[in-house]
């Protein structure tokens, strides 16, 4: 009865304002406004609806021209601030010498991406990827489809193709003069094949590239009418409020709807669990807050399964202890690093630990789905749309061909969007309704306590130093926990689903274990790097830097502790260890952006007592490929004899290779993971008590306050020649080991653990 | 509607639903005219009903005979409740949610104005602000009840085509990452330049709590220099 009663009364609701004694008839449900935006779209405040209109002609799958000559490139990575739609655009728009004034953007259908073999060849924006990755295919669609494009305007004229030049999408008949734009040909552009595709540009011919451009996507984002995935509204559409496990891997044992089916707008209670999705219970209403407060008062009983007792500071002691343990894996072994350290006579040891983080993403996790038997929808602002897809085809049986993505803007991304469960919860829920789309929303507390949390560790760093304090031998050996057992778990269990990391990357589970560590830049004759991996049952995941925000850390503050153990200065250390190492052919570059940073900080200039200089220094080197982004920090701050630390500057060089696409967006990155990394360093921290998450919300997992903004100058440095890895998540490492190596050169103490909200950092 | 004076607090809602037989089905208002009230518009037909009534939760029901053979009556049965009226971008919304609603729940999914955003739920982020009348307010912590017959600004309202110098401000100085604080953030920013045209680092660091996951602090701070400059020139 209920059912019906609430579904009446939203659809026939009559509205009576009695203003002026007159009545006004209609919907209470009124559809959100659609806004005229008053500065030219550059980009859909809902990315996934095509701009395209009638008369517009598609010159290849990424390019769109209109008969005004406006250009609409398709982008197939998503944007989460870090400015990728502006990117991506640029790399096509480089090629195809369109006016860039008229490029607007939308993002790639996802379905047909399924429906076409794959055409838009990547959808997954993670890894600092983008560019790397996505800099030659865009850049050949752009050639493509300017070749086309002049084919045709040779054709029209009848004269060979070598007489035209173009630019701002004009083509110019260069003998004549004679003229035209790309909207008149893109017509007879479509229907042209080349007969080989053009080569492209190389870095020194860029002329869009490398210069500051204006974001695309920011005009939607200061007028409210950016639609992230939490902002979708359809017609008939249900909210539900999600209540997840709060013991990772347990079950719903029971629960009783009685109390709450009859709550106003509350239209039923459903179960949820299955395959990588985090068993549960929803309530579905006509409001999330009719969603959410029935779900505040549903009795739940739950089954915790064997974990109901497991704790974060369990997990440190099984970690520590397995520093101990014999049958480490061993990744490097140089020399014989056992024996120079049994025999040496100053050996330097520390152990280090860091904490599971979350990625607190600013968006709550949401996701709107419709289940119907031919056709499933999804609304979410998703990293990996591809992966999401082939989830809900899955769970549904619905074919790929007919399941329909549209994606979202990101509220933040940080590689918390990537794992697919807030799509596959959603599709799960959106099942049992019917065919009419829900919107699920999780509360912060569930956000924050489902997370893939950035995985814990422990580290113990050995270092025999020689009487002129060099390392004679290294070993380095991390105790850390699976990376991603909730996924492996249920693949185990069920054959696995699509978007398992095992299932789709060549990479091992461990291998953000390995990271930066199998590698060291530093000189040491003998060297043994191993590791234990176990398991707990926390979700993991990558988040930001992935790997390096822990093996940074160690590496880098144990380099500082034997800069200090043999008396020397840890700038001058680091480069005389890196010009010693003739394994590592990087060095010069290395020492030449470390000695940028230095320049800029002014490192080795007197400081006031109580304030300190770090400095860190790395090159995101991975085990599965070849580019790097060489990066060196030195951050400065100050502590009151209290132990108040205060980080007030922080200066970074970052090697740009010989491209940077967009340096307005590049900087803006650089500050954002300076800013995500102070945060993590000095008050975030993830714990684990019976089995479940302790931290909900900002007031006990604190963001960087404004009041905390440290001043943040980034300098760009040509220190290699090939283009590197990317700078989505470059810098992230070296915030912790440079804030706390200057806590040491200010204060004394040696920060080992993090965060720093732990330490008493008073001093006298 | 646009410049209607606020509204009274609360006014009566009404929910029609019509059955016939075992079954449920729209209730179309033009085929099934109220008993008394054939032919009069929907308007004076909803007008009666009000005027008769008093209490809330009143079902009324009329019984029509089987209207087709074999068919038992059809049953019209309406329900009334307390409606919300609220002014919010200078527009009258009578919306059907408890008094405790959040302003926020109420302004996204009720009125449909989703810029507002949801980001904590505990006052603590400040990506739900608001103005009411003309002061910031975290409304996921604000009664709906509270704000009934005061004027509520949202990120839509607050200027025609977005034209605000903090809206201004923060396109030149493109200061969004994610974006998704950045309405709460151009929200507390006007707020701050309507009380003090021409704030001071210090201001801005006192006035402007919110929280950015992406940390813009230092763009935005230069946006509220800039947008005052703006402000001063127009």
């Amino acid at each position: 009865m209920s059912r019906n009663r609430e579904i009446s009364r939203r659809k026939f609701v009559v509205t009576a304002a009695a203003a002026g004694g007159g009545l006004m008839l209609g919907i209470a449900f009124t559809k959100g406004d659609v806004r005229r935006a008053a500065v030219p779209a550059k980009i859909s405040g809902r990315p996934w609806e095509s701009l395209a209109g009638k008369g517009d002609i598609e010159v290849g799958p990424w390019v769109v021209i209109a008969p005004d000559d406006t250009v609409t490139i398709r982008i197939g990575q998503s944007e989460m601030g870090q400015g990728v739609i502006t990117s991506c655009a640029k790399m096509l728009a480089e090629e195809l010498e369109c006016d860039w004034s008229k490029v607007r953007a939308e993002y790639v259908s996802v379905n047909r991406h399924f429906r076409e073999n794959k055409v838009y060849k990547r959808l997954v924006t993670t890894s600092s990827s983008s560019v790397r990755l996505g800099r030659p295919y865009l850049q050949q669609a752009g050639a493509s489809a300017r070749e086309r494009l002049m084919a045709a305007a040779a054709q029209t004229w009848g004269v060979p193709r070598p007489e035209l030049t173009v630019k701002d999408s004009v083509v110019t008949h260069q003998p004549t003069g004679r003229t035209l734009r790309y909207g008149q040909v893109a017509q007879k552009a479509a229907g042209l094949k080349l007969s080989a595709e053009p080569s492209v540009k190389t870095p020194d011919q860029y002329t869009l590239m490398k210069t500051p451009t204006k974001l695309l996507d920011v005009p939607p984002k200061v007028d409210g009418s950016a639609v992230y995935g939490i902002d979708v509204r359809l017609p008939g559409m249900l909210y539900a409020a999600a209540k997840a496990s709060p013991v990772f891997l347990g079950k719903v044992k029971k629960y009783d709807a009685d109390p709450v089916k009859n709550r106003p707008g509350v239209h039923s209670v459903v179960e949820f669990n299955g395959p990588e999705i985090e068993a549960g219970v929803a309530v579905v209403a006509d409001s999330y807050w009719r969603a959410k407060t029935a779900l505040d008062l549903l009795p739940i009983e739950w089954d915790e399964g064997a974990h109901g007792n497991d704790s974060s500071e369990d997990f440190f002691k099984m970690s520590r202890a397995a520093l101990d343990e014999s049958g480490a894996k061993v990744v490097t072994k140089i020399g014989e690093p056992e024996a120079a350290l049994k025999n040496a006579s100053q050996v330097v040891e520390a152990v280090y630990q860091v904490p599971y983080l979350d990625h607190t993403v600013m968006e709550p996790f949401n996701c709107t789905a419709q289940v119907k038997p031919d056709r499933v929808d999804i609304w979410v602002g998703s990293q990996e749309p591809e992966a999401a897809t082939l989830d809900a085809s899955k769970i549904t049986g619905v074919p790929v061909e007919n399941v329909y993505l549209h994606n979202c803007f990101l509220g933040g991304g940080f590689g918390r969007r990537g794992n697919q469960d807030d799509v596959r919860q959603a599709v799960a829920i959106a099942k049992q309704l019917n065919g009419r789309p829900v919107k699920v929303i999780w509360s912060r507390e569930e956000t924050t306590r489902h997370g893939y949390y950035r995985p814990m560790r422990v580290s113990r760093f050995r270092a025999a130093l020689g009487p002129d304090g060099m390392p004679l031998a290294w070993h380095t050996r991390v105790a850390g926990v699976d990376e991603a057992v909730f996924a492996a778990k249920l693949v185990a269990a069920e054959g696995g689903l699509a978007n398992t990391r095992a299932a789709r990357t060549d990479e091992p589970a461990d291998e953000q274990l390995i990271r930066g560590l199998h590698k060291l830049p530093y000189f040491a004759p003998n060297q043994l790097f191993d590791y234990h991996l176990r398991k707990t049952h926390v979700p993991t995941g990558p988040w930001t830097s992935v790997g390096r925000s822990q093996n940074e850390f160690f590496l880098e503050t144990f380099v500082d502790e034997l800069a200090h153990a043999a008396g020397k200065d840890p700038y001058d250390y680091r480069r005389t260890l890196l010009g010693a190492n003739p394994e590592f052919p990087r060095a010069k570059a290395w020492i030449q952006v470390l000695g940028a940073v230095a320049e800029k900080s002014g490192w080795g200039k007197p400081l006031p007592a109580g304030s300190g200089r770090g400095v860190a220094i790395g090159d995101s080197r991975r085990l599965s490929r070849t580019e790097i982004t060489i990066c060196a920090m030195v951050a400065t701050v100050s502590a009151s004899k209290k132990g108040e630390v205060r980080v007030e500057r922080f200066d970074v060089a970052i090697d740009t290779g010989p491209f940077l696409v967009n340096p307005l967006a590049a900087e803006r990155q650089v500050e954002m993971q300076v800013v995500m990394g102070l945060a993590a360093t000095l008050n975030q921290e993830i714990t684990i008590e019976k089995g479940r998450v302790v931290q909900s919300n900002f007031d006990n997992y604190p963001l960087l306050r404004a009041t905390q903004m440290p001043e943040v100058g980034v300098q760009w440095v040509r220190a290699t020649d090939d283009p590197i890895a990317g700078i989505g998540e470059e810098a992230v490492g070296w915030v912790a080991p440079a804030i706390c190596n200057a806590i040491f050169a200010a204060t004394g103490k040696r920060i080992r653990s993090l965060p720093l909200k732990n330490h008493d950092l008073s001093w006298t | 509607m646009d410049e209607e004076k606020p509204a009274a607090s609360a006014s009566r809602g009404v929910a029609i639903r019509v059955s016939a037989g075992h079954s449920s089905e729209p209730f179309d208002r033009e085929a099934h005219p109220i008993a008394g009230l054939a032919g009069a518009p929907a308007e004076k037909q909803t007008e009666k009903i009000l005027l008769d009534q008093e209490r809330s939760g009143w079902v009324y029901t009329h019984s029509t005979p089987g209207f087709r053979n074999g068919h038992p009556a059809a049953r019209v049965e309406l329900e009334v409740f307390t409606m919300l009226s609220l002014r919010v971008n200078r527009k009258t919304y009578s919306v059907d949610a408890e008094p405790e609603t959040p302003l926020l729940w109420v302004i996204r999914d009720t009125i449909g104005l989703t810029g507002t955003k949801f980001g904590c739920g505990m006052a603590l982020c400040g990506a739900c602000t608001v103005h009411v009348n003309g002061k910031p307010v975290r409304s996921c912590v604000t009664r709906a009840s509270r704000v009934v017959g005061q004027e509520v600004t949202t990120i839509e309202g607050l200027s025609p085509n977005a034209q605000h110098p903090a809206q201004i401000a923060w396109r030149e100085g493109d200061v969004p990452a994610c974006g998704y604080c950045q309405s709460g953030q151009i929200m507390a920013a006007a707020a701050l330049l309507a009380k003090k045209p021409n704030p001071t680092d210090t201001d801005i660091e006192q006035e402007i709590t919110n929280l950015c996951r992406c940390g813009t602090y230092r763009r935005i701070r230069q946006a509220i220099h800039r947008a005052a400059q703006i402000a001063a020139k127009s």
